[in-house]
C-alpha cells in the first residue's frame, strides 16, 4: 500500500512538474521510434562526463583494460 | 537500485560499471544518498552519451501506459526504491551496453518503453562472456 501511496505522490509530483507535462504532451505527437545501438563505442569513448562529485570522467577509461557495463538510466529512482 | 546490490558480482567478474543519467551532479549526489548507493555515478545534462549509445526518446504510451506501470509497480515494491521527481527529457528512455575492451559491443539491451529494462543476471552474464 505504501508503494500504490508513493507512485500516487510521484505522479501528482509529476503534473505539478510542467516541463515533465510538456514533454509528455510532446510525446504523445512525436512518432514512435526504435532503439539503434551501435556496433561500436568509438563515438562514446571521448565523451567526458562528470560524477556526482563533480569530477569529470572519460567514458573510453572504463572498458581500456577490460569489458564495462554501460547503464543508461530513464531517471534517478 | 539493484545495480548497487549487485555491484560485487559484477567487480569480481572484472567488469567496470558506468551508470550514467540525465541532470547535474548535484541531483546524482541526492539520489546517492537518499537511496544510500556506494557506485559512482555520471551525468549528462545533454544526452550525448545517450544519442551515442542509440537510446530513443519514447512515446507517451511508452511511458505511462496501464501495463507499465503495473510493472514499475511490482518493481519499485522488489527493489523498495520508487520513483523521484523526473529530472532531464521526461520521454528519454534507457538502456544497457557491455563494451568490450577492443571497443565492440557484443550485447546491447536499449530499452523499447519504460519498463523494458534487462536483468542484472543478464548484463554480467553477457559483460563475463565479453570478457572471456
Amino acid at each position: 500500500m505504501g508503494t500504490v501511496t508513493g507512485t500516487a505522490k510521484t505522479l501528482a509530483g509529476e503534473v505539478r512538474n510542467l516541463w515533465a507535462v510538456k514533454g509528455m504532451v510532446r510525446s504523445v505527437l512525436q512518432p514512435r521510434q526504435e532503439p539503434k545501438p551501435p556496433e561500436r563505442a568509438d563515438a562514446l569513448a571521448d565523451i567526458t562526463l562528470r560524477d556526482h562529485e563533480g569530477q569529470r570522467v572519460r567514458l573510453g577509461d572504463h572498458w581500456s583494460e577490460g569489458p564495462a557495463a554501460l547503464v543508461f538510466l530513464r531517471h534517478w529512482g | 537500485m539493484q545495480l548497487h546490490r549487485d555491484r560485487q558480482r559484477f567487480e569480481e567478474a572484472g567488469v567496470r560499471l558506468a551508470v550514467i543519467g540525465q541532470g547535474e551532479p548535484e541531483d546524482a549526489a541526492a539520489f546517492r544518498e537518499e537511496q544510500g548507493i556506494a557506485l559512482r555515478l555520471l551525468v549528462d545534462p545533454d544526452r550525448r552519451s545517450y544519442k551515442a549509445a542509440g537510446a530513443k526518446l519514447a512515446v507517451f504510451s511508452e511511458l505511462l501506459g496501464p501495463r507499465l506501470m503495473w510493472r514499475g509497480l511490482k518493481r519499485a515494491r522488489a527493489v523498495g526504491v520508487s520513483q523521484g521527481k523526473t529530472i532531464g527529457h521526461p520521454a528519454q528512455a534507457g538502456g544497457v551496453l557491455v563494451v568490450a575492451r577492443d571497443g565492440s559491443i557484443p550485447w546491447a539491451h536499449m530499452s523499447r518503453d519504460a519498463g523494458d529494462i534487462p536483468s542484472n543476471n543478464e548484463v554480467s552474464a553477457a559483460a563475463r562472456a565479453a570478457g572471456a
